[in-house]
C-alpha cells in the first residue's frame, strides 16, 4: 500500500526494468532453489531466461543486447534444480552468472571495462547496507546502481544488499515510489538508506474513468488530496478547491451573498458558451458549468456542494483536451473529479471531525445615510414643497428631534452558527474491508432564519479474492435548506432611518408611512411603506427539503497478467420537495381579493439515473515499452420529474398547510415535466511510454445522446498528447541530479458541451390548456433545427513541470487555445416567423490562458519538523468573440433596449462593458457629457453610441500563499490577488442618482447627499440632486459607472496543532493516535479599489471557524 | 489462448451493445410530442388541427383582441374617453395613439399571437401533406381545407388590421406573408400581393372542402345541442361555407364588387336551405339566443367565453375597465329603435353596480342543461353575407332586399329608400357585430373621414389613413435588419 491506492499494482515493477535496460520478474523471493522443466532449442540467451523467468520465481538481471549477439542455446531440463539447468544451458558459452539473494546476474563474460572480472573485484570497492522507507519498514527489491553503468543490485526481504564498484563513484539508490538518493563512494562503506516517497509517484492522475501514472499523463490536470483542501477551510469543497487552483474561478456572486443554499457559478479555463437565458434549461444549470465526477460517476454541483469535505480524498481538475476528451460531450468546461476515501484495511479505527464556524455578516459595505441625511436629501430633491409638504417635513424633523435614527441592517442578520460532525469507522483485512461514514452538518446563516442542514451516511465494503475485487458503496443523503423569512436583505437596506422601527407602544405597525408619491403610482394611490419587521414576524415557509440514495457497485477481474475487466453500475434517486408560503397578512396583500390574499405552492422534483459500464484494459510491459488500452462502453439514463401545484387564499391565522386555502391559483393547473435523456458511449484509451522518457496519449471517444439532433446522435470525439520526460534522460540524471522533474507535455482534442439546452432536430408538440368540442390540441413550442451541431471545443495545451532539489522547488505552466466553434446562439427572429429565440449555429469564441503554480519550501526539515513554503499561483484568461459579423443584430438591439452591459460583435471579449462613454459631469451645468463613437461632445444619450468601456474579466487572478510547520504547530495563509477586471456599479446609478419619488421611499447612499454637483463650478462625479420623473432626467449606463476592481482578499488563515500518541502522553491514555485541532479565519478582509455595495439580497460575510480531528 | 477468448468475448458483446445503442437512444418524450408522433395517425393529426383552434379562443386572437377588444375598441364600440374621474386604462386605444404602452402592447400581442398560428397552420399543412396515408382522402381534404382557411383568416385580419388603407392604397407594404415554415423572414409585401395570396388560399380551401358534408347533410341545430352528439356540427369548424364567406369578405374589402356579390349571393343561395336567421322569438326565453346561433356560419367553441363577460363587460367592474356603451349612444346606434333584438336581451341596465346599460351577450347563461351554445363564440354570421350582397348588388333595388332581410330578421322595418341603403348597411355593421370586430374593418374598407365616436354625446371622429394603420410591432421591426 506504498504507492498510494490508486496505483495498480500491476504497473509497479514498470519502473525497474526499462530505467536498468533490465528484464526483471515476479516480486516475491524464493528461497528454495526451485525445479525447472525446460525443452528449448536453438535459442537466444534472453529468449531462455524469459522462459526460465516463468518458472522460477527470481529477478533476472541481464543485458538484453549483450547476450542476444553471443550464440544460441539449447536445453533439455525435466524437473531439474536451478543450478544444474543454468549450468547445462550455459556450459560452452562465453557466459557467466550469479545466483544470489533472490538474484539472478548474468553477463557476457567477453565484455570487458564495465564488466568486473575476478582480478578486478579483488580492487574493488565493498559496500553493504540495508534500505527502508520514512516508516522505518525495510524496502525488499529496492534498485541499488552505480550512476553511468548498467551495474547494480536488489536488496533481500530484510532490505540488505551487498555490492562493489571497481573504483570510486556514485550510488544511486531508489526504489518504486520512492525518492532516489545519492552517495558518494570512495572506499568501503555500510550505508543505512532510508527513502521517502516521491510526489511524482504518489501522483496518480485519477480521470475518474482511469487511473495514469503522472509520469505517464499528458494531459494537464491537479490533483489535490482531502488535507489539501482542509487547510484552506473546513466549509465545502468549492470553497477550498478555488484557493488551490489558478483555473478553478468561483465566479462572485454579488446578488447572494454568502446565503448557504445558493450554489455558486464555477468556470474552470474561462468559459465556452453564451450564456442566455433562452438556453438554461429548467434547472437554471449553468452552461459553462464544469463536470463533476464523484467516485467515477457524473453528479450534480449540488451534491458536490453538500459533500462533507472530511470524506474526501483526492480532487482531480481535469483541464486539457487530453484529459477531458474522455467524457465527450460535456467535457468542454473541464472535469472535476472527486474521489471519496475507501476503507484501508487493518484493525478497527475510529476517527471524529468537528467543524465549528462562525459568519459574521459584513454590514461595513453598505454606505447608506443616517436619519438627518436622509430627511436634508430629500427636502434638496425637492420632495416638501406645498403645504402638506412642509407637514410632512415638520413631522419627520420632529422625530429626528427626538433621536429616531433606525439602523435598519442589524434587524434581519446574526451571528451565524455552523457545526458539523462526522465520523469514519473503518477496517477490515486484505479479502475483506468495510468503512462507514456519518456526518450531520448544521447551518446557520448570516441572516435570521436562513439555514441548511445537511446529512449523510455511506457504507463501504470492499472485498478481494484472487482475480476478483468487488467493491459496493452505498450512500444516503439529503438536506433541508430554509431561506429567511426577512426577505431580501435589500428591503432592509433601503428602510428609511427616520422611521420607528416599533410603534410608542413597544408593538411592530404594519406600516411605517403612506407617502403621497403623486402620478408615478398609475392609481394615484399613495405609497404605504411596509413595515418589514412586520412581514418578518409572519409565519413564512420556503423550504426545500432533499432525500438522496445513490449505490456504487464495481467489480474487476485480472483475468490474465495483461487483460483485466472492469465493470460498475451506479443507481440514483433523489426527491427533493419545495414549499412556498406567504401569509394573508403579508403587506403585499394590501388590495388582493379576500379570497386571494396568501399564497401557497409546492414543487416535487424527483430523478431517477442510473449508469452501466464494462471495461477492458490492457497493460503490457517489454523492454523499455509501457502500453496501456481501455475499452470502455457506457450506458446511462437520467429521467427527471417534477410536479408542482399552488393555492391562494389563507385565513389570517394560517401557518401554510394547504388544507385551509380559498381555492387554487386563478387559472392554475398542476404544472409538471418529465425530462429524460440517455447516453451511450464507447471510449478507446491508448497510452505508451518509452523508456520513461517519451510517453503518449490518445483517446477517442463515441458519445450517442437522445438530446442530440436526430441527424448526428453519435458524435465523436478525441485527443492526442504527447509528454516528454526530460528528468530521465541520462544526461540530467547525471550532469543535474538537483533536477527532480522535468517535463514537458502537449495535447490537442475536442470536446463539446452538452451541459445546456435540449435542443431538438424535430419540431415539438406540447397540450395546450383549454378543451373544446374535438377535445384537447396540441401547439408547436419547438421548432427543430436539423442542421444544428453541438458546440465543439478545440483544445490546445502546452505545458510544463519543473521540481528540483526533492521537490523543495516546484513550477508547473500552462498554456492553452480553446476555440469553441460554431456557438450556440438563440437569435431573435422578427416575431412573423413565429419562431422565438431559435437557436443557430454562428459564430466562434476563441480563448488563451496561461496558468502557473510555483511552490517553494526553502525550510525543509523534515527531520526536527520544520517546514516553511511559499507558493504563487495565478491565470490569465483572454477570449473574444469571432465569426459573427451580421447575424446577431436582433440580439445586440435587445441587449440595448434592454439596458444590458453586454454585445456580441467579432472581435470582443465576452466579458466586455458595453456602455455608453461618458466625459463626466459638466461643472457648468450639472448634466452629464456623453462621447460619441466618433469622439463627439453631446448632452444627448443614444444608447446606439455604446462602446466598450472596460472588461469585467480580471487581467489576472490567483492566490499567493504561505505555510509553516514547527513541531506540532502549523500556520497556513492565502491571498487572492485579482487585477485589471473593471466592475460596472450599479448601486452608484441606482441608489446615488436615479431616485425617483417612489425611490425616495427608501434610504439611499450617502454619496448621494454629498458628493453630487450643486452649483455651476463644481467639480463633481455626480449629477445635481433631482427628482427622475423624465426620461431626461435619468441617469444611463455609461463609462462613468466603470470602475476598475484590483482588490485583495484575505481568503484563508488557518492555525493547527497536532497531538501524537508517541510524543503526549495524554492522547495515548485517551487511546488515541492523535488529535488535531484547527483554527480558520475565512474572507476576514477585503481591500478593493472599489467602494461599492456588495450582497444585494443577502449580505456577505465573514468567518472564523475551528475543527478539531481525533484519530482512535 | 484462454485470454484471446475473453477480449473476443469481451469485445464482441461492446460492439453488440454500440449497434443496439441507437435503439436505446431513442426515446421520446413523456410530456410533449415529437412531430413524427403527431402525424402518425389522424386522430393525432387532428389534435394539431384542434390545436390552432384552441389558439383562437385566446384572449391574444379572436377569443379577445380579434373580437372583443383590440379591434372594437378601434371601431369605437365602446365608450373609453368619457369616463369621469377615472382614466380608462383602454383609453388611448380610443384615440388613436399607437405610440401607448397599452396599444403597443394590443399590436405587439395580437401580430406575434397570429403569426404563431399561422405557423402551426402552415407546419400542419406540410406536415399532413407528406402523410396522406394515416387518413382518407375524405379526411384528409377536410383536414387541408380548414388549416387552409384558417390561415386565409389570420391572414386576412393582419391585413385588415396592418395593413394600409386598401381602397385608396393597396400598394403600400403590409405584411409578410409565410405560406411555409421557414426560419427565415419573408420581405414584408405590397397590400395587393398579400390579398392575391389569401383569395388563392380560400380557393384551395374551397376546392378541398367541396365535399364537405355541411353541403348536404347541413349543420345541425346549434341552439339546442346539448354537447352530447357533436358529430354534425359543421359550423364549429371551418367549412365550405366559412371558405366562402371569408373569399366574399375578401373580395370586398379588396374593392372587387362583381365577385363579391357573386360569391355572397351564390353562397346565400347555397345556405340558406341550412342556415336561418334567428326568431325573434328565440330570444325571449330563460336561455335566450344572444349569439344568434342558428345563423352562425362560423364559431369557435370557446370555454372561457363567459370569462370574458367577466373581464371586460361585466357591471362589477371598476370604471377604468369596463367597457360599455352609454345609452344615448345606444339609443342613437338603433336608430332610436327598441324593438330591435339585437337591443334586448343584449343590452341591459344592470340591476346594480352600474347606471349604464351593460353588454350581456357573452355573459354566461344560466341553465341546469348542458348547452353548446354556451361556449359558442360567433366569427362569422349569415347576415354579414347578406350585407356583402346588399353593398355590393349592381342594383340598390335588390341590395336593399338583401339588407332589409337583415333588418326584418333583428324586428325592425327594412328602408324604403335606395339612397339610403349605404348609410343602412354601416349602421348595421355597428348594430350587429358588437364583440364581433367587423366594424373598424368596415370603417377602414369604407376609408370614411369621419366616424361616430364611442363618446356619449353623438361625437364625431375625424379620421385619416394613420389612424386606420397600426404601425408593425417592435417585435418585427426591430429583428428586420
Amino acid at each position: 500500500m506504498r504507492l498510494g491506492r490508486q496505483c495498480q499494482p500491476k504497473l509497479n515493477h514498470l519502473f525497474l526494468c526499462s530505467s536498468l535496460c533490465l528484464a526483471t520478474t515476479t516480486v516475491v523471493a524464493q528461497s528454495n532453489q526451485p525445479k525447472v522443466s525446460l525443452q528449448l532449442k536453438n535459442v537466444s540467451i534472453p529468449t531462455f531466461l524469459s522462459q526460465l523467468n516463468k518458472q522460477v520465481k527470481l529477478r533476472f538481471v541481464y543485458n538484453v543486447t549483450e547476450l542476444s549477439q553471443l550464440p544460441k542455446i539449447s536445453v533439455n531440463a525435466k524437473s531439474q534444480l536451478l543450478e544444474e539447468v543454468l549450468a547445462e544451458a550455459f556450459k560452452g558459452v562465453n557466459v557467466q552468472y550469479r545466483l544470489a539473494n533472490g538474484v539472478l546476474t548474468v553477463r557476457s563474460r567477453n565484455t570487458s571495462g564495465n564488466n568486473p572480472t575476478n582480478s578486478e573485484q579483488a580492487h574493488a570497492i565493498g559496500i553493504s547496507g540495508t534500505v527502508s522507507d520514512d516508516q522505518g519498514q525495510p524496502l525488499e527489491m529496492a534498485t541499488v546502481r552505480q550512476l553511468g553503468t548498467a551495474r547494480g543490485t536488489y536488496t533481500n526481504a530484510k532490505g540488505e544488499f551487498v555490492f562493489s564498484i571497481p573504483e570510486p563513484g556514485e550510488l544511486i539508490v531508489s526504489y518504486v515510489g520512492m525518492e532516489p538518493q545519492r552517495f558518494k563512494i570512495n572506499k568501503p562503506t555500510n550505508l543505512q538508506v532510508q527513502l521517502k516517497p516521491t510526489a511524482g509517484a504518489k501522483e496518480v492522475v485519477v480521470t475518474g474513468i482511469v487511473s495514469r501514472q503522472k509520469e505517464s499523463f499528458t494531459g494537464a490536470a491537479a490533483t489535490f488530496t482531502g488535507d489539501e483542501l482542509k487547510v484552506v477551510g473546513n466549509n465545502n469543497v468549492l470553497q477550498s478547491l478555488k484557493s488551490l487552483d489558478p483555473s478553478f474561478v468561483l465566479v462572485e456572486n454579488n446578488a447572494f451573498g454568502s446565503n448557504p443554499n445558493v450554489l455558486p457559478n464555477i468556470e474552470v479555463r474561462g468559459t465556452t458558451s453564451i450564456s442566455n437565458d433562452g438556453l438554461k434549461d429548467l434547472y437554471g444549470n449553468d452552461p459553462n458549468q464544469p463536470l463533476f465526477i464523484l467516485d467515477g460517476f457524473e453528479t450534480t454541483l449540488r451534491v458536490v456542494a453538500d459533500l462533507d469535505i472530511n470524506r474526501i480524498l483526492s480532487i482531480t481538475i481535469l483541464k486539457d483536451a487530453a484529459s477531458t476528451a474522455m467524457y465527450g460531450a460535456k467535457a468542454a468546461n473541464g472535469v472535476v473529479v472527486i474521489e471519496t476515501k475507501k476503507p484501508v484495511p487493518g484493525k478497527l479505527r475510529l476517527s471524529y471531525n468537528g467543524d465549528f464556524r462562525v459568519e459574521m455578516p459584513d454590514l461595513s459595505v453598505y454606505n447608506m445615510m443616517n436619519s438627518s441625511e436622509k430627511l436634508e436629501f430629500e427636502r434638496l430633491a425637492g420632495a416638501f414643497s406645498g403645504y402638506s409638504g412642509d407637514m410632512r417635513y415638520n413631522k419627520l424633523r420632529t422625530n429626528i428631534a427626538e433621536g429616531v435614527d433606525s439602523y435598519w441592517l442589524s434587524e434581519p442578520v446574526q451571528v451565524g452558527f455552523t457545526n458539523g460532525h462526522s465520523i469514519f469507522v473503518e477496517g477490515g483485512d486484505e479479502v475483506f474491508r468495510y468503512g462507514i461514514n456519518l456526518n450531520y452538518k448544521k447551518t446557520t446563516g448570516a441572516m435570521k432564519g436562513s439555514g441548511r442542514d445537511t446529512w449523510g451516511a455511506a457504507i463501504n465494503m470492499g472485498y478481494r479474492k484472487g482475480k476478483l475485487n468487488l467493491s459496493n458503496q452505498l450512500n444516503i443523503y439529503g438536506y433541508t435548506a430554509n431561506e429567511s423569512n426577512y426577505g431580501s436583505f435589500s428591503d432592509w437596506v433601503g428602510m428609511n432611518p427616520y422611521y420607528r422601527k416599533t410603534g410608542f407602544d413597544g408593538s411592530i405597525t404594519k406600516y411605517v408611512d403612506t407617502v403621497n408619491v403623486g402620478s408615478e403610482n398609475p392609481n394615484f394611490e399613495p405609497q404605504y411603506v411596509a413595515n418589514p419587521l412586520y412581514n418578518a414576524s409572519l409565519p413564512f415557509i420556503n423550504r426545500s427539503k432533499n432525500f438522496g440514495f445513490r449505490n456504487n457497485l464495481q467489480a474487476n477481474v485480472q483475468l490474465t497478467k495483461e487483460f483485466r475487466i472492469d465493470a460498475g453500475l451506479q443507481l440514483e434517486r433523489e426527491n427533493t420537495e419545495n414549499v412556498n408560503f406567504k401569509s394573508a397578512l403579508h403587506t403585499d396583500y394590501r388590495n388582493t381579493d379576500i379570497t386571494k390574499k396568501g399564497s401557497y405552492s409546492r414543487t416535487d422534483y424527483n430523478k431517477f439515473y442510473y449508469q452501466g459500464f464494462a471495461m477492458l484494459t490492457y497493460a503490457k510491459v517489454w523492454d523499455k515499452n509501457s502500453l496501456t488500452g481501455n475499452l470502455r462502453s457506457t450506458i446511462e439514463e437520467n429521467t427527471t420529474r417534477t410536479i408542482g401545484m399552488s393555492a391562494t387564499g389563507f385565513p389570517y391565522n394560517s401557518n401554510g398547510n394547504p388544507a385551509f386555502a380559498f381555492n387554487y391559483t386563478e387559472g392554475g393547473k398542476p404544472s409538471s415535466s418529465v425530462n429524460k435523456y440517455r447516453r451511450a458511449s464507447f471510449i478507446g484509451l491508448l497510452n505508451y511510454m518509452y523508456d520513461r522518457r517519451y510517453t503518449v496519449d490518445i483517446t477517442y471517444r463515441l458519445d450517442g445522446s437522445s438530446s442530440f439532433g436526430v441527424q448526428n446522435k453519435v458524435l465523436p470525439f478525441w485527443s492526442i498528447g504527447a509528454g516528454y520526460n526530460i528528468h530521465n534522460e541520462d544526461f540530467i540524471r547525471d550532469n543535474y541530479p538537483w533536477i527532480t522533474i522535468l517535463k514537458l507535455r502537449g495535447s490537442y482534442g475536442t470536446t463539446a458541451n452538452q451541459g445546456f439546452g435540449n435542443f431538438s432536430s424535430e419540431d415539438i408538440y406540447t397540450y395546450i390548456t383549454g378543451v373544446n368540442l374535438s377535445g384537447q390540441g396540441v401547439e408547436l413550442t419547438t421548432i427543430g433545427n436539423p442542421q444544428l451541431t453541438w458546440q465543439t471545443t478545440k483544445q490546445t495545451n502546452l505545458g510544463l513541470d519543473l521540481a528540483i532539489l526533492n521537490n523543495q522547488y516546484t513550477a508547473t505552466v500552462d498554456a492553452y487555445i480553446k476555440n469553441t466553434d460554431p456557438l450556440i446562439v438563440p437569435i431573435t427572429m422578427p416575431s412573423s416567423t413565429g419562431i422565438y429565440q431559435y437557436p443557430i449555429n454562428v459564430g466562434l469564441q476563441k480563448s488563451r490562458g496561461v496558468e502557473v503554480r510555483l511552490k517553494a519550501s526553502p525550510i525543509y526539515n523534515l527531520k526536527d519538523r520544520i517546514i516553511w513554503n511559499v507558493g504563487i499561483m495565478g491565470a490569465i484568461y483572454k477570449a473574444r468573440y469571432d465569426g459573427f459579423f451580421n447575424t446577431l443584430y436582433s440580439l445586440n438591439k435587445e441587449q440595448a433596449d434592454n439596458q444590458s452591459l453586454q454585445r456580441y460583435y467579432d472581435g470582443n471579449s465576452p466579458t466586455a462593458i458595453w456602455a455608453v462613454k461618458s466625459a463626466g459631469i459638466d461643472p457648468g451645468t450639472g448634466k452629464e457629457i456623453y462621447i460619441n463613437k466618433d469622439g463627439q461632445y453631446t448632452y444627448n444619450y443614444d444608447v446606439g453610441e455604446a462602446v466598450v468601456v472596460g472588461d469585467s474579466r480580471p487581467f489576472a487572478e490567483g492566490t499567493i500563499s504561505t505555510g509553516v510547520v514547527i513541531k506540532n504547530f502549523s500556520m497556513n495563509a492565502i491571498i487572492r490577488y485579482r487585477f485589471g477586471g473593471d466592475v460596472y456599479n450599479q448601486a452608484l446609478l441606482d441608489r446615488v442618482e436615479n431616485i425617483s419619488r417612489i425611490a425616495l421611499t427608501q434610504n439611499q447612499d450617502k454619496r448621494a447627499l454629498y458628493e453630487r454637483w450643486k452649483k455651476p463650478g463644481d467639480v463633481s462625479a455626480y449629477k445635481a440632486i433631482k427628482i427622475i420623473r423624465t426620461d431626461e432626467d435619468k441617469s444611463y449606463q455609461t463609462s462613468r459607472f466603470v470602475q476598475r476592481d484590483n482588490n485583495l482578499v484575505g481568503e484563508s488563515f488557518n492555525l493547527g496543532y497536532e497531538l501524537r500518541k508517541q510524543n503526549t502522553e495524554f492522547i495515548a491514555k485517551l487511546g488515541m493516535q492523535s488529535l488535531r485541532f484547527n483554527l480558520y479565519l475565512n474572507d476576514i478582509f477585503r481591500l478593493s479599489t472599489v467602494k461599492m455595495e456588495r450582497g444585494i439580497t443577502y449580505p456577505f460575510a465573514n468567518t472564523v471557524a475551528f475543527s478539531i480531528n481525533a484519530l482512535f | 489462448m484462454k485470454k484471446y477468448i475473453y477480449s473476443i468475448l469481451l469485445l464482441g458483446s461492446l460492439a453488440i451493445s454500440f449497434s443496439a445503442c441507437n435503439k436505446y437512444l431513442d426515446i421520446k418524450p413523456e410530456d410533449k410530442f415529437l412531430s413524427s408522433q403527431i402525424f402518425d395517425s389522424e386522430i393525432n393529426a387532428q389534435t394539431a388541427l384542434n390545436g390552432i383552434y384552441l389558439r383562437m379562443s385566446d384572449d391574444n386572437s379572436y377569443g379577445g383582441n380579434l373580437m372583443l377588444t383590440y379591434v372594437e375598441l378601434l371601431g369605437q364600440q365602446y365608450d373609453v374617453n368619457s369616463t369621469v374621474n377615472t382614466v380608462h386604462q383602454y383609453s388611448p386605444l380610443g384615440s388613436y395613439v399607437y405610440g401607448s404602452t397599452q396599444a403597443l402592447d394590443f399590436a405587439e400581442r395580437t401580430w406575434t399571437f397570429s403569426y404563431s398560428s399561422i405557423l402551426n397552420a402552415n407546419r400542419f399543412i406540410e406536415r399532413l401533406g407528406n402523410s396522406k396515408d394515416i387518413t382518407t382522402q375524405a379526411n384528409f381534404d377536410l383536414m387541408m381545407g380548414q388549416a387552409y382557411v384558417l390561415r386565409a383568416m389570420h391572414y386576412l385580419d393582419l391585413l385588415r388590421l396592418f395593413g394600409p388603407v386598401y381602397s385608396t392604397d393597396s400598394i403600400s407594404l403590409s405584411i409578410p406573408y409565410y405560406s411555409r415554415v421557414t426560419k427565415e423572414a419573408t420581405p414584408i409585401l405590397p397590400a395587393n400581393q398579400v390579398m392575391d395570396s389569401i383569395i388563392r388560399d380560400l380557393d384551395v380551401a374551397k376546392q378541398y372542402l367541396q365535399n364537405d358534408p355541411i353541403r348536404n347533410a347541413g349543420p345541425t341545430d346549434i341552439a339546442n345541442n346539448r354537447g352530447v352528439e357533436v358529430e354534425g356540427l359543421y359550423q364549429l369548424r371551418a367549412n365550405y361555407f366559412t371558405a366562402a364567406a371569408l373569399k366574399a369578405r375578401a373580395l370586398l374589402y379588396r374593392g372587387d364588387k362583381v365577385n363579391a356579390y357573386l360569391e355572397s349571393s351564390t353562397l346565400i343561395d347555397e345556405c340558406s336551405t341550412y342556415l336561418k336567421f334567428t326568431s325573434a322569438s328565440d330570444l325571449f326565453t330563460a336561455t335566450p339566443d344572444r349569439i344568434f346561433s342558428s345563423e352562425i356560419i362560423f364559431g369557435l367553441y370557446n370555454h372561457d367565453i363567459s370569462k370574458k363577460f367577466d373581464l371586460y363587460f361585466s357591471p362589477s367592474l371598476v370604471d377604468e375597465r369596463f367597457l360599455t356603451m352609454k345609452g344615448e349612444l345606444l339609443v342613437n346606434v338603433f336608430e332610436g329603435l327598441s324593438t330591435d333584438c339585437r337591443l334586448n336581451p343584449n343590452w341591459i341596465l344592470p340591476t346594480t353596480g352600474k347606471t349604464v346599460e351593460a353588454f350581456y351577450k357573452y355573459e354566461e347563461l344560466v341553465t341546469s342543461i348542458p348547452l353548446v351554445r354556451k361556449y359558442v363564440q360567433p366569427l362569422i354570421r349569415l347576415s354579414e353575407i347578406y350585407l356583402i350582397a346588399a353593398e355590393t348588388a349592381e342594383d340598390p333595388l335588390v341590395g336593399m332586399t338583401y339588407e332589409n332581410a337583415v333588418r326584418n330578421a333583428r324586428g325592425v322595418h327594412g328602408i324604403e329608400d335606395p339612397a339610403l341603403l349605404e348609410t343602412s348597411i354601416l349602421n348595421e355593421y355597428r348594430r350587429e357585430f358588437i364583440g364581433e370586430g367587423q366594424l373598424f374593418f368596415t370603417y377602414k374598407r369604407m376609408n370614411k373621414s369621419s366616424i361616430q365616436s364611442g363618446q356619449s354625446g353623438g361625437t364625431t371622429i375625424s379620421m385619416h389613413p394613420a389612424q386606420y394603420v397600426v404601425p408593425l410591432p417592435k417585435s418585427e421591426t426591430d429583428s428586420r435588419n
